[in-house]
């Protein structure tokens, strides 16, 4: 029971750690959002979690044979001169439904930003006539962006197929800034309420074939409906007297002597625009190969004020990957049949806010799932390997490790009577 | 059974992969530009001006009659308490029941000297015209509200010489008892009068003679006290007093609970009236304009990490140790140059005041509550008073300069951090 308890605590807590862009700016977005996926190196258009299925990809959840409820948990590692940190949390909870062949629906709950970070900067002297001031500078937030999501499958053709998924995004950041003088700490304390909306087209066509094998085609496409609102609130800046990290009685200035927080709305901050593209060729012996390119591109307008650090913010991505699968089938009674295997390479390229500058990412992923139970529910386990480099910021290795639980039951399907 | 323990390993694997490589190391960037940034300001055109009023020296620790230098103590007016120290059953109106019989009186001040060359007389009067709490107040009277004319309304109880106690080898203490009995003869004792006795010098004011006063100590030994030695005597038979049981003989004392001593200032220098001056005995305080906060341009959600405000002193003053209270005015006051005022009744914002100490020829004051307080718009920059520690010598005064000096002028020093 205490097991249970402590496992369950941890999987509802994101422990503190950062790679230098969750700093940054909103944070680094997050494309990765279950196992099945991760194990491929796909942003999630490409079937990855069974025979034409792909969670992340409403356009396939018609094939699924039962309604599943999925849940994501991912733990990041990230190694530098820096230091080693980590960033781990619940990664997507999902519920979906087919609805006869053609239709499907589903919801689930993303995070999109996460923002966990702890940045110092180097001591500053600071002169002022005879006196000499030692400062320094440190910033620490958590908080971040997630996505409540529905998404609803439809067939436009008798080979092609088309979901919308519309995204709301919410969440909020706390970020305290200090700033110490000698032996005197400031505290400044900010909070940012997120709200938006996004939507999503996913389209399919599994018309085309290659020497009698079928080729399925994904594409995809996304922007912002109402692009990314701030509600920014600033309190009082105040020396922490006491040293205790909370603003109080015994700070200087006293709370009840500021005014309340200011408060103001930032517009347009997040204006993403992505487009994907997936193809998925079924090889020998159910083996799949899967080629996936995408391009994120954020257009919005980031004010200074509530976001110094934006110099190192991702404001525009690009990836492409190379992924072979190979899925049980349907109906497996042996184990070794019932193991779905994944891998994959990709390549990443992050471009920085106002820097002109860029990041480099490759890596290669593997994972495994294991179908059990009479609705094949499913269990998947991903590991990613990446090495991010850069001009202007120290190498980054990542590891990434993804466990995913998928559980299958029928719905919608009239049951005989006892 | 077997397939739960898997599990519960496979838990605990997972969680320990998880929490051993999750650490949390700061990482390293420039956050210069972030956040908070720290300015400072050096302000000037700071007005300063010096006003006078008669000086109250009520919460002295020590008490005095005659003269020093050009200062005058004409009287030393105290109050006794009207319950007993001992039990507060016993007033001072219980010594007028019958059945109390006072065999003597005294009211005893404790003298503050080391030796006694020779010993001077004082006078002891009373106020029987007057109605409670009419006569003094310890915190408002002063040598313009209690004057000759006061002191002529006064009626004579005693007088009594200085005289010595030696308590052991070592230690003598001096003191001066007036007999007082008479006063429970007269109305002083009665429940509708104010207790208030007067000292004054009977044969001429040219030393001065210190007394302990009921602020020296608070053990309350060196109190001045009105002692009662007294019978009581109680009847078996209330209707037949003629054949009385006399008891013990007890005695009652009652501290004074307000003291005072009436000081004359001297006239005033033209040091005094031109620079912005503060002494405690000549009742010299000073007011600081600094107009210029109104207009100030300051970022929003500015939090003042140093306000020190410096006064420059005159150098051909010579002190060792002055300590001075400046306190936010909550009143409008106009006062284009020196004045001499009846009364200093400007209401100031107490929890606002700060404190500062003459060194190295200059006095800081750090105001940054004051500051902070203003810039939130929860006072208004109406000024800030000077004035003398109770503890400051009544005789020295400082003088400062104002803002028509060239290089000494006061100067207010911010150090702010805002985002």
């Amino acid at each position: 029971m205490l097991l249970r308890r402590f496992i369950i605590l941890s999987l509802f807590t994101v422990l503190s750690g950062q790679s230098i862009h969750n700093a940054f700016g909103l944070g680094l977005i997050s494309f990765n959002h279950n196992a099945a996926s991760a194990a491929l190196a796909s942003r999630g258009i490409i079937p990855s979690f069974n025979h034409n299925v792909s969670l992340s990809n409403p356009v396939t959840w018609n094939n699924f044979k039962y309604a599943y409820l999925s849940g994501n948990y991912n733990g990041d590692e990230f190694t530098s001169d820096l230091g080693v940190n980590g960033l781990s949390g619940v990664s997507s909870a999902q519920f979906t439904v087919p609805i006869g062949d053609k239709y499907a629906w589903g919801f689930g709950l993303k995070p999109l930003f996460t923002q966990q970070y702890l940045i110092e900067d180097d001591p500053v002297e600071f002169y002022i006539d005879d006196d000499t001031l030692l400062t320094q500078r440190s910033a620490d937030g958590s908080g971040g962006i997630s996505s409540l999501y529905t998404a609803i499958r439809f067939p436009l053709t008798v080979h092609e197929g088309m979901a919308v998924e519309l995204d709301v995004l919410f969440g909020s950041l706390r970020k305290d800034s200090k700033f110490s003088i000698d032996q005197r700490t400031y505290h400044y304390f900010q909070r940012h309420l997120f709200s938006g909306s996004l939507y999503k087209i996913f389209l399919s066509s599994d018309r085309f074939s290659r020497k009698n094998r079928p080729l399925n085609i994904y594409f995809m496409y996304s922007g912002a409906i109402n692009p990314l609102k701030i509600k920014h609130y600033s309190f009082q800046p105040f020396e922490d007297i006491n040293n205790n990290g909370y603003y109080d009685n015994a700070d200087s200035p006293t709370p009840s002597s500021a005014p309340s927080a200011e408060v103001s709305i930032y517009n347009n901050v997040l204006d993403p625009f992505e487009i994907g593209f997936g193809f998925d060729m079924l090889m020998k012996n159910d083996l799949h190969l899967m080629i996936e390119a995408h391009s994120w591109n954020d257009k919005g307008y980031k004010d200074k004020t509530i976001f110094p650090l934006l110099s190192y913010y991702v404001n525009k991505s690009q990836q492409v990957s190379l992924g072979l699968a190979q899925f049980s089938p349907e109906i497996a009674f042996k184990f070794a049949q019932k193991i779905q295997y994944r891998g994959g390479v990709y390549y990443r390229k992050d471009f920085l806010e106002e820097m002109d500058s860029y990041v480099n990412e490759i890596g290669i992923s593997l994972g495994i799932g294991i179908k059990f139970g009479v609705a094949n529910n499913q269990i998947d386990f991903a590991y990613r390997y990446g090495i991010r480099s850069s001009d202007i910021i120290s190498d980054e290795t990542i590891n990434h490790f993804t466990i995913g639980m998928q559980l299958g039951d029928l719905w919608f399907v009239k049951r005989r009577p006892k | 059974m077997k397939q739960s323990i898997k599990f519960r390993l496979l838990g605990i694997g997972l969680v320990c992969v998880f929490y051993a490589s999750c650490m949390e190391d700061p990482l390293k960037a420039d956050l210069n530009e972030s956040d908070l940034n720290l300015e400072t300001q050096e302000l000037y055109d700071i007005e300063g001006v010096t006003y006078q009023v008669p000086p109250t020296i009520g919460s002295k620790t020590k008490l005095y009659l005659g003269s020093d230098d050009d200062f005058l103590y004409k009287a030393v007016l105290l109050k006794s308490s009207f319950y007993s120290y001992e039990s507060s059953a016993w007033t001072l109106s219980s010594f007028l029941d019958t059945t109390v019989k006072i065999d003597s009186a005294y009211f005893t001040i404790r003298v503050a000297k080391d030796t006694l060359e020779i010993p001077a007389t004082f006078s002891m009067y009373y106020f029987p015209l007057n109605g409670l709490d009419s006569v003094f107040s310890e915190s408002q009277s002063h040598y313009l509200n209690f004057t000759d004319s006061e002191i002529a309304a006064s009626e004579f109880v005693s007088t009594a010489t200085e005289e010595s106690i030696e308590v052991d080898s070592i230690t003598t203490n001096y003191t001066v008892k007036f007999p007082a009995i008479s006063l429970f003869d007269s109305t002083f004792a009665d429940t509708s009068l104010n207790y208030s006795l007067m000292l004054i010098l009977e044969n001429g004011n040219e030393e001065l003679h210190s007394f302990y006063s009921r602020e020296y100590d608070y053990s309350n030994s060196l109190t001045p006290k009105l002692e009662v030695y007294f019978r009581q005597f109680t009847y078996p038979d209330s209707a037949d007093t003629s054949a009385d049981v006399s008891i013990d003989t007890l005695s009652r004392s009652f501290l004074v609970s307000q003291d005072l001593s009436i000081i004359v200032p001297p006239d005033l220098t033209e040091q005094d009236t031109s620079y912005v001056t503060i002494s405690r005995g000549k009742g010299l305080r000073s007011l600081i304009k600094m107009d210029f906060l109104d207009s100030l341009q300051l970022p929003k959600q500015t939090s003042f990490d140093k306000a020190e405000l410096t006064l420059f002193m005159v150098p051909d003053t010579n002190i060792s140790s002055f300590s001075i209270w400046a306190v936010p005015l909550n009143d409008t006051i106009i006062l284009p140059s020196f004045e001499k005022l009846d009364e200093d009744d400007f209401n100031v914002h107490a929890s606002l005041f700060s404190s500062g100490s003459v060194l190295d020829s200059k006095v800081v004051f750090n105001i940054k509550n004051f500051l902070q307080n203003q810039y939130f718009e929860n006072v208004e920059n109406l000024g800030i008073k000077l004035y003398g520690n109770i503890n400051n010598s009544l005789k020295t005064e400082v003088h400062f300069y104002s803002a028509d000096h060239d290089s000494l002028y006061p100067k207010l020093f911010i150090q702010y951090v805002a985002p």
